[in-house]
């Protein structure tokens, strides 16, 4: 079931809401706990009810295990914890990529039936792996095995996160007040699940139609000119910025209604001046997690430069690994590991060279910088996004001139008009409407660039957990303000978001 | 808060009302039938029933759909230019594709479902401008359009703005979404007598018999775009070669399938002839893609001139889009042509229209309308 689907905003998200509160309010916690669960694997199973019972047996097993270790401190156990659950994402995410690789290499001829990846196992495993981690360092409680059960299926994470921590999670359950129907929380709750709709579902879904076409036309074989390629990847870049901006909005917001509140997945990443930054916005929880429970493990900065730069280079190709079995992905890890490492590298012979350097930057530089980010996420994204790498190497050859930089149809621009120039830049297939297509690129760059995002307009309501290290700098006119006014607005959002959504697309992060 | 969601649902529900209500005119208009639905509604009905969308640009899906549920013996494959041929001018079971190839590239990718149908017959018109790379240029393909009908916003505003402009009257949106629309039509169009028939063929009804202003008032929207040399009327001096060589392998492959092919250039009207051959230096590609069909060994007739079957301005819709009466004399002169189209052609009924209504661009139907056809293109035709 998708968030942006009619079943769930007008059948399933009331239902479970109204019976979640109605139950709270006449009968005990523990059965409203119960019918939380209930309707989180009712959802999850709504996909394939058969892998209902690998997220159950992962449930009961993870419990278990965690409850033995918060007893007793065993390495051994926490080993053999850790590797049953990677050992199950591996199985799913990754046979059939090893397969086919050592088939290439060796010859061989080994025959896997395609195996289907059970919809948000890597989201629910490595939430369990940081709780047994936790649980062998003494930092989780005995806690509640239906709490338990909540933690990992509540159904406004469980698919594409945010990958939440237990310690962020259990104690909100056990607190009297979720249970009690308030309206600041619905209020709240709504706002910022019909921001992330009106993302998804005008934004991302409208700019996917400009981007999918030179794709599927690289990996065709199809020479991509230089004004098509960075058209498709500026476009695949915002989609995927909407896309996953308004699915983590919308997570964020399913769970306030229901007095929960999620940690901040997702702040305004295109505004980060360095790539550092960047991957302190983007997909904060799992940047989160790959940093406490690999980078540090592995060593982190502590074994001098040579040693930071090596953990780094692992944790973003392992990163990048997560985010799906395939070379595409892998590389576009190296990418942004090879990225964290240059950043890294410049801020030190700046500190070295510079020991006296104001630390207040100009808005020139910062400005530069956002830029030079901005273009270095756009270029990793077409790997990331390309079916193969022959098809990310075509748009790469588009991008970078190789195959010319060239109007399709000669000009004369003393009778042809702007409309007719643009159109011959973008012939083929990027820009059916030239004029749709770059006005709605150009709003997407002042919405990603200059206006405030969700948590900005929010920030006087706590609409996600970890804010704190977010300084905003929103204007109070920008503020989200409970008045009639702002209520016709979001319903006028709300109406668009529901004509806009009759054709229900997946969101990308699903497929991770 | 409280007082928040209580605006909000408030503005919802009032919100609802409003943008809904066009939309369930929509539904009622039968917008958001599905393909086979709506064939399957023109094919078991035993009056004419007419598909017109004013809300879908559809044509190749709906005529792919309507290629897969039909058997015909002969088709007619082409642009918009070649939909007014009717069933009732051929003696076997008759599939108009117009519509269905607006490009060379369309035409290629429908190859596979004709072959499935195995189609004895099929008459090929060919547009100069698919041959223009001025036009198409090289990189340029048909994208797969999928048609999904289901109700947007937009959809809503289009309807708020043909009521605006009075394209619908208020009584017939309101007696729409209460009575829904009668069984011969589907879709707004449809409603208008506007849309395809259970062939595949087009209805210009509302154009005809003057219940519209025409496009083409005097051809002068074709003549603005041949001075122009911009909307499929751009100057070029080469026919595009790879797309000459596209158009052969096409006819090629349909010929290895057991399929005769009749190749024809469908005509302009009398005027517009005269002004393309007044501009024939901006247009040397037409005359280059004769040459090069030759040099090919494809056997053409060129219709481009409507003197050639003797008709005349009165008998078009517009400045490139000839009538029933025009495509009754391109069949007429192909007989003429190829005698082994005898068994496929119904003679009788193409020359009594011919001898009944020439300078019509309609054959009168009572079935589709009963209002006659006017001096719609305003050239001082007797109708």
């Amino acid at each position: 079931m998708l968030f942006n689907s009619y079943v769930f905003i007008l059948i399933f998200l009331p239902i479970v809401l109204a019976g979640f509160h109605l139950i709270g309010k006449v009968s005990h916690h523990r059965v409203a706990i119960t019918w939380l669960v209930s309707a989180s694997l009712f959802f999850y199973g709504w996909w394939n009810p058969a892998y209902l019972g690998i997220l159950v047996a992962s449930i009961m097993f993870n419990y278990a295990v965690g409850v033995y270790l918060g007893e007793n401190k065993s390495k051994s156990i926490l080993t053999v914890g850790v590797v049953l659950n990677l050992g199950l994402l591996c199985y799913f995410k990754y046979t059939n990529f090893f397969v086919e690789n050592l088939n290439d290499l060796t010859g061989s001829s080994f025959h896997l039936e395609k195996i289907i990846l059970p919809l948000a196992i890597s989201f629910f495993t490595f939430q369990q792996i940081a709780y047994l981690v936790d649980a062998y360092r003494g930092l989780t409680r005995e806690y509640n095995f239906l709490h338990y059960c909540l933690f990992v299926t509540f159904f406004p994470q469980l698919i594409a996160g945010p990958i939440v921590h237990h310690k962020d999670m259990l104690p909100q359950f056990e607190n009297n007040t979720l249970y009690k129907l308030k309206a600041s929380h619905l209020s709240v709750g709504l706002v910022i699940f019909m921001l992330g709709l009106f993302k998804k579902v005008v934004l991302a879904d409208n700019i996917a139609i400009h981007a999918t076409p030179v794709f599927d036309a690289a990996e065709d074989g199809e020479v991509i000119s230089f004004f098509d390629a960075w058209a498709g990847a500026l476009a695949y870049s915002f989609q995927l910025y909407f896309d996953f901006s308004g699915y983590s909005d919308m997570a964020i917001g399913i769970a306030r209604m229901f007095g929960v509140v999620l940690p901040v997945n997702f702040y305004s990443p295109y505004k980060s001046k360095n790539i550092i930054e960047f991957w302190r916005r983007w997909h904060i929880t799992l940047s989160s997690f790959l940093r406490d429970y690999l980078y540090i493990p592995l060593g982190g900065g502590r074994n001098g430069k040579v040693n930071r730069h090596i953990n780094l280079m692992i944790t973003m190709l392992l990163g990048g690994f997560w985010h799906g079995a395939g070379w595409t992905f892998l590389i576009w890890g190296g990418m942004h590991g090879l990225f964290l490492v240059v950043n890294h590298t410049w801020r030190e012979l700046l500190k070295t060279s510079f020991p006296q350097r104001n630390k207040g930057e100009s808005a020139v530089l910062g400005w530069l910088g956002r830029i030079l980010t901005f273009i270095c996420v756009v270029i990793a994204w077409v790997i990331f996004r390309a079916e193969s790498l022959d098809g990310a190497l075509n748009i790469y050859a588009g991008m970078f001139g190789i195959n010319g930089v060239y109007l399709s149809v000669p000009l004369d621009l003393t009778t042809h008009g702007f409309r007719e120039v643009l159109s011959s830049m973008f012939p083929s297939f990027v820009f059916g409407d030239v004029k749709r297509g770059i006005n709605l690129m150009l709003m997407m760059l002042i919405v990603v660039w200059f206006l405030p995002n969700t948590f900005d307009l929010l920030k006087n309501n706590q609409p996600a957990l970890g804010l704190e290290s977010f300084i905003t700098q929103a204007k109070t006119i920008f503020m989200w303000k409970f008045n009639v006014l702002f209520a016709s607005a979001l319903a006028l959002m709300t109406i668009t978001s529901l004509f806009y959504m009759s054709a229900p697309s997946e969101f990308l992060y699903f497929q991770f | 808060m409280s007082k928040f969601l209580k605006s909000y649902l408030l503005f919802i529900t009032l919100f609802v009302f409003v943008a809904g209500m066009p939309i369930l005119y929509l539904y009622r208009s039968g917008e958001y039938l599905g393909l086979d639905e709506i064939i399957a509604s023109q094919q078991e009905s035993n009056s004419k029933v007419l598909y017109g969308t004013a809300l879908h640009a559809n044509t190749r899906q709906y005529k792919k759909e309507l290629l897969a549920k039909t058997q015909p013996k002969v088709i007619a494959l082409g642009s918009s230019r070649v939909m007014q041929f009717r069933q009732h001018m051929f003696s076997g079971e008759f599939l108009n594709l117009g519509g269905g190839m607006e490009s060379i590239h369309d035409g290629i990718k429908l190859i596979p479902d004709i072959i499935k149908r195995k189609p004895e017959l099929i008459i090929l018109g060919l547009d100069i401008w698919w041959f223009n790379d001025r036009f198409q240029s090289p990189e340029m393909q048909s994208s797969e359009i999928s048609f999904n009908p289901t109700p947007s916003f937009s959809h809503s505003r289009r309807v708020f703005k043909w009521l605006r402009r009075n394209k619908i009257s208020l009584n017939e949106y309101i007696l729409t979404i209460l009575q829904g629309t009668p069984e011969v039509s589907i879709g707004v169009s449809g409603f208008k007598r506007d849309g395809f028939g259970e062939d595949g063929s087009y209805y210009y009804t509302r154009t005809v018999t003057g219940q519209i202003k025409p496009l083409d008032k005097g051809f002068n929207n074709t003549f603005k775009r041949i001075n122009d040399g911009n909307k499929r009327f751009q100057f070029n001096s080469y026919a595009n070669n790879q797309y000459i060589d596209n158009i052969v392998q096409l006819i090629k492959k349909l010929e290895k399938n057991d399929m005769k092919v009749i190749v024809f250039f469908p005509p302009f009207a009398t005027s517009v002839t005269e002004k393309l051959n007044e501009m024939k230096d901006e247009y040397q590609y037409i005359s280059d893609i004769k040459v090069k069909l030759k040099d090919s060994n494809i056997v053409f007739s060129d219709f481009s001139d409507p003197m050639k079957i003797k008709s005349n301005d009165c008998e078009f819709i517009d400045g490139f889009h000839g009538g029933e009466i025009t495509y009754s004399r391109i069949l007429d002169n192909l007989v003429y042509e190829y005698s082994f189209l005898e068994k496929y052609i119904n003679q009788d009924s193409i020359k009594e229209s011919i001898g009944q209504y020439s300078g019509r661009a309609f054959i009168p139907d009572n079935e589709i309308t009963e209002e006659p056809e006017v001096d719609f293109l305003g050239l001082g035709c007797k109708k």
